[in-house]
């Protein structure tokens, strides 16, 4: 007789995992907003007494104090401001923004309007620079000798690069005085050393150097002019005097893209080199484990050992996405304000200039979600790739 | 080896650097912004400061910003990720537990909140390494953590524990003497983070107060004083790439480093 073995919603492997998942990410979120309840209320010298401005008398300090205070809801006792805060929370409720630019408006409308600037930039970067750097180090790791020895020392060069310092030589390289002729052939050098090495390692064949030699000439010659005719603006989100409404959605788009590109380009090239480096070492160690070998001898062809020693180096690579994600979020806010592209990390910038301690931990609080969030995510497609995980089976 | 000699050669360039050179802070405004001279190494800045004797300075006390953040880091999880493993049960669940729900934070938009929380740009250098230090731990405590659990299981361990040695006689006489190399390496590792986390809390100016203090994040200054930000558009090279470069290639080194120690305690990668 067969055995039917009925997996419910609550005994199915996959659900217990996606319920401990759960637990643990409303564990996190709620130690996270505890802390952020608790870091002004800590600090000695009240974020209030930074909000009355200098100058002011001290009968006025006083009523002005006492006045905040109360708007605030100081004046309780902390276990009522906790409770208040969560209750404000869970209405979407983060406070009003004090700052002049955002006069009075409601902090979460400030910080949503923000988020998508900055998703802009973490999600292809994450993406892109995962896909594009894991195959780079593959194909690094399968073609041996100089080249990729090469690119394995570009890739950590990027990936150790301060990022805040790269993204200003980029600015200086890319987009100030870009007609100096010193300057155009450093870049020159610069990027024909990237393109060429690139390309030696992605194109494979016969006509390998041809190719390389004439696609990476054309590459390189193309942005030189294109660096040279200006494209590239030295920060802000839309050029000066530029007022989005007023003209249509391809002029927009184009302008936002100028602007978009180099803040997208200096966290891509360090995502890309650190995804490199790591992946041609897992390469190279799986290319000289056992199974590997074995198939070798049985005379598998190039492309089927290369397909196995790649499917299995991905995996600690992707267990490395939840870290990366959470350092690239602080990446772009820092990149942001370099290049003040009109996300999160700019906002962030402002209010601490602004001292609104409100705004601050909004940024905070959203950027905490938002990680939380892609952490779970990442969990999830871990659990999709690994079926040890999904199915519940240790090894 | 290579690691440790750029390691080495950059600790050794911020020790008898600032011997040798000039009042970093000095301005000279008859001198502003000079390129390269023989007098000048690297140039001055936009008020007539040494450029090289900040370099020197500013190597020294990155350093030594890393060296009291990373010595802190490492200390924390020395304790939180040692201690659990060998303890086991409840302290190790706790700890574990812990560890991986500070993980999930983005330690720099928290580190950014503090600082200007805290600091607000007018801090000692000594506030922004322990700030640094207290979010830069939960990577040295999971390694820590790991490598107990691997030291644990090992037979010389057992053979001590069947011995009848006691707890803390393991600890001290079998775990530490083979655990010391890794934590130095770990150390080093968090004290290169913490210099690069430092001059990235300077650049955007909430890093210690630039007026008294020299670090290679404060030579890198975009947003506080705007020294570089000035810097941009005049093209002085000299003021802000010497900075990043001895950055990257300290950086690089202690990559270097930290990679060729990986070999040695995990056998497994060597032959590649």
């Amino acid at each position: 007789m067969k055995i039917h073995i009925t997996k419910s919603l609550f005994t199915h492997p996959f659900a217990k995992f996606l319920y401990k998942k759960i637990f643990f990410y409303l564990v996190v979120t709620f130690i996270a907003l505890t802390f952020i309840f608790l870091i002004p209320r800590l600090m000695q010298g009240n974020p209030i007494d930074q909000m009355i401005p200098p100058g002011t008398t001290d009968e006025g300090r006083l009523r002005l104090k006492a006045e905040l205070e109360r708007y605030f809801g100081l004046n309780k006792s902390l276990h009522e401001q906790y409770i208040n805060f969560w209750a404000n929370l869970l209405r979407g409720n983060l406070g009003l923004a004090i700052m002049r630019s955002y006069n009075f408006m409601p902090i979460a409308t400030v910080v949503m309007g923000k988020l998508p600037y900055t998703l802009a930039l973490v999600i292809p970067v994450l993406l892109i620079g995962f896909f594009i750097g894991n195959w780079i180090g593959a194909r690094a790791a399968y073609i041996k000798g100089k080249p990729s020895e090469a690119v394995y020392f570009t890739s950590v060069f990027a990936s150790q690069m301060p990022f805040y310092w790269f993204a200003m030589v980029m600015l200086f390289l890319l987009a100030v005085n870009v007609s100096n002729p010193l300057k155009l052939a450093t870049l020159g050098i610069i990027g024909g050393v990237i393109v060429v090495l690139f390309l030696l390692t992605v194109i494979s064949g016969p006509v390998k150097l041809v190719v390389t030699g004439i696609l990476g000439g054309m590459v390189v010659a193309l942005f030189i002019l294109a660096v040279y005719a200006g494209i590239f603006p030295t920060g802000g989100t839309f050029s000066p005097r530029f007022i989005p409404i007023l003209h249509p959605p391809h002029e927009v788009f184009l302008d936002l893209l100028r602007h978009y590109a180099l803040p997208f380009l200096t966290l891509l090239i360090i995502t890309t080199g650190g995804w490199a480096s790591g992946m041609r070492s897992m390469t190279l160690y799986e290319l000289d484990s056992g199974y590997i070998l074995y198939a070798k001898q049985l005379g598998f062809r190039k492309k089927k050992l290369m397909s196995y020693a790649r499917r299995n180096a991905i995996l600690p690579q992707f267990t490395g996405l939840n870290i990366n994600l959470n350092n690239l979020i602080g990446m772009t806010m820092i990149i942001e304000m370099v290049f003040r592209w009109n996300g999160l990390g700019l906002l962030a910038l402002d209010a601490v200039q602004a001292r609104d301690y409100f705004m601050i931990l909004g940024t905070f609080l959203v950027t905490m979600v938002v990680v939380i969030i892609g952490n779970f995510l990442v969990d999830i497609a871990y659990a999709f790739l690994d079926p040890r995980i999904r199915t519940g089976r240790e090894e | 080896m290579i690691g440790a000699a750029i390691v080495l050669a950059i600790v050794l360039f911020g020790i008898i650097g600032p011997m040798l050179t000039r009042d970093p802070l000095q301005p000279n405004p008859y001198r502003a912004a000079e390129p390269p001279s023989s007098e000048f190494l690297l140039g001055t800045g936009d008020l007539g400061e040494d450029m090289f004797a900040q370099l020197c300075t500013g190597t020294r006390n990155s350093l030594i910003i890393g060296a009291v953040a990373g010595g802190f880091a490492t200390l924390v999880a020395v304790l939180v990720g040692g201690l659990g493993p060998y303890k086991g049960g409840l302290v190790d669940e706790t700890s574990n537990a812990f560890t991986n729900v500070v993980m999930v934070f983005p330690m720099l938009p928290l580190l950014i909140i503090l600082a200007a929380i805290l600091g607000g740009g007018k801090a000692s250098m000594f506030l922004v390494a322990a700030l640094i230090g207290l979010t830069s731990w939960p990577w040295a405590a999971r390694c820590i953590r790991s490598q107990v659990l691997t030291l644990k299981e090992r037979e010389f361990i057992n053979v001590a524990r069947m011995s009848g040695m006691k707890d803390r006689k393991i600890v001290i006489t079998e775990i530490m003497p083979n655990m010391l190399a890794y934590i130095i390496i770990v150390f080093v590792v968090s004290l290169s983070i913490a210099v690069l986390t430092e001059a990235g809390l300077s650049m955007i100016g909430l890093g210690p107060d630039p007026s008294s203090n020299v670090t290679l994040g404060t030579m890198l200054d975009f947003i506080g004083t705007g020294s570089t930000q000035i810097a941009l558009p005049w093209d002085y090279w000299w003021a802000f790439i010497p900075p990043g470069l001895v950055l990257t290639i300290f950086l690089v080194g202690v990559f270097i480093m930290h990679s060729g120690m990986d070999e040695v305690f995990n056998p497994r990668l060597r032959s590649v």
